[in-house]
């Protein structure tokens, strides 16, 4: 039987994540780690918009956040290819981001990988909604990923940071700013957090 | 109390009446570099063009005037660029005196009585050669609120004055200035030695002070939503809301290690009976020559 080695954070954990990690465990143990699924809450609304809206934004604004994680740290691996990454980003955020390809993404190192689970996607938003629209809001991602790689090994990163976003004309939501950070130890909570 | 200390938290963002930005700007082709980090942070506004030029005014206009038709009081055309996070401002003294388009030779900030923003505009592109993407008006009492909803500024004084509303007067250093304190700060003329050209240069101390506290709070969950909607729902602009929040963020990219502020040199003179400033004009081209590209001014002002 396999022995995996963890890395990462080893302590401090609160109620919100998952518990620290032990140093060595089987295979067995965490082979079929439970994937936690992308939530997304409107924390705060600048302006007022109907209640009815509030729902319909969030789950756009989710799609959008979704296309992201989704194409930049999850999916099949190991993989070598991350171009969906940015389809919801605007021209220029995409030409910036392609440069940051290495921490907005897995693409220098998804080809050691075997696995990505999530174990945390959290993201909450704050809108801007002028006339009563919401035309842009900031979403502050705080994800925890249990990464397995192809030397049996299984390492804990982090992704926190903020995607910034403004409606199209068609309702759905583009990213044109980030300010993502990638640790491979628990960050604090303030700033880039959620 | 919180909501209005976030309020203003775009400092370019008072009252806005925007022109059409006419700079072409190419997007540099894009290139796929990996990091080979595991730790590290990744941080762009994608603003296209990354460089924004505003032409900022703080006007003299009294409750009930029209303050997109009144005098401005202070000059400053600052550009930001959202990928540095470099800036660069420039103080026209008030008094200048330059030719305003269809209006022959008058002190610079006439043209805002006789043509508003667009004329406004207009003339200090002529006058410095770089024409402004947006132009903004803020009163000063909008100017006060905007100071209040940061949470006052800190202002690094070169002199020391006297004024009623700070009992402990104006010291030379730090001065931490509530709303009323800076904006006296930024408007007070006669105790300075250079007159109209330090009270531009305190102005950029005012501006720099307001930037510091906007980066200190602007990752504070909300805070940039509220500013920006602030400026755009209580001040008569027609700057599109989606383009205000924008640049609302890529004002809070700025760092303000990379500001650099420059006053316009100019000759004290007369104009029939009106006290004038005579600016240096190449001076003016010279800076934007340099800075306009990209917001970044090296070497001499």
């Amino acid at each position: 039987m396999a022995v995996l080695v963890l890395t990462g954070c080893t302590s401090g954990s609160n109620g919100n994540e998952p518990g620290p990690e032990r140093q060595d465990v089987t295979r067995g143990d965490v082979l079929e780690p439970r994937a936690a699924p992308l939530g997304v809450q409107i924390a705060s609304v600048a302006g007022q918009i109907p209640r009815r809206q509030r729902e319909q934004i969030r789950k756009r604004i989710a799609a959008t956040v979704s296309g992201y994680v989704q194409g930049a740290f999850l999916g099949d691996y190991p993989r070598t290819t991350y171009r969906g990454a940015f389809g919801d980003f605007t021209d220029s955020a995409r030409s910036r981001a392609r440069r940051d390809l290495g921490l907005l993404t897995h693409a220098d190192r998804g080809a050691r990988y075997v696995g990505v689970t999530p174990r945390r996607q959290q993201v909450r938003v704050h809108a801007y909604a002028p006339r009563r629209r919401v035309l842009g809001a900031t979403a502050r991602l705080r994800l925890v990923l249990l990464i397995e790689r192809d030397d049996e090994t299984v390492q804990r990163v982090w992704v926190t940071g903020r995607l910034l976003l403004t409606r199209t004309r068609n309702g759905s939501f583009r990213v044109f700013g980030y300010d993502i950070r990638r640790t491979s130890s628990r960050p604090a909570v303030a700033g880039g957090g959620a | 109390m919180r909501r209005s200390r976030t309020a203003a938290a775009v400092a370019g963002l008072a009252l806005l009446a925007t022109i059409t930005p006419d700079a072409a700007y190419q997007e540099p082709p894009a290139a796929l570099v990996s990091v080979a980090r595991d730790d590290g942070r990744a941080q762009a506004i994608g603003r296209d063009p990354a460089v924004t030029w505003i032409l900022a005014m703080g006007s003299d206009a009294r409750p009930g005037q029209r303050v997109l038709r009144s005098r401005a009081d202070a000059i400053q055309l600052v550009g930001i660029n959202a990928r540095t996070g470099h800036a660069t401002a420039i103080g026209i003294p008030r008094d200048s005196y330059v030719p305003i388009p269809g209006y022959g030779r008058n002190r610079v900030n006439a043209a805002l009585t006789f043509g508003g923003p667009q004329l406004m505009a207009r003339t200090v592109a002529q006058m410095t050669g770089l024409r402004p993407d947006y132009v903004m008006i803020t009163s000063f009492r909008g100017f006060e609120r905007m100071v209040v909803a940061v949470g006052g500024i800190t202002v690094r004084s070169p002199f020391a004055f006297e004024d009623i509303v700070r009992p402990q007067g104006y010291k030379v250093g730090k001065n931490r200035l509530n709303g009323l304190q800076a904006h006296i700060f930024a408007r007070i003329r006669k105790p300075l030695p250079r007159g109209d050209f330090d009270r531009s240069a305190n102005q950029q101390r005012a501006m720099m002070g307001i930037l510091r506290e906007i980066r200190r709070k602007r990752e504070r969950p909300g805070f940039v939503e509220r500013g920006v909607l602030a400026a755009v729902r209580d001040l008569s602009t027609d700057l599109n809301p989606v383009e205000a929040y924008r640049l609302g963020h890529a004002v809070a990219q700025v760092r303000p290690s990379r500001v650099r502020t420059c006053v316009l040199r100019g000759r004290t003179g007369s104009a029939g009976a009106a006290s004038v400033v005579f600016p240096d004009i190449r001076q003016a081209r010279s800076i934007t020559r340099r800075a306009g590209r990209d917001a970044r001014l090296e070497g001499r002002c």
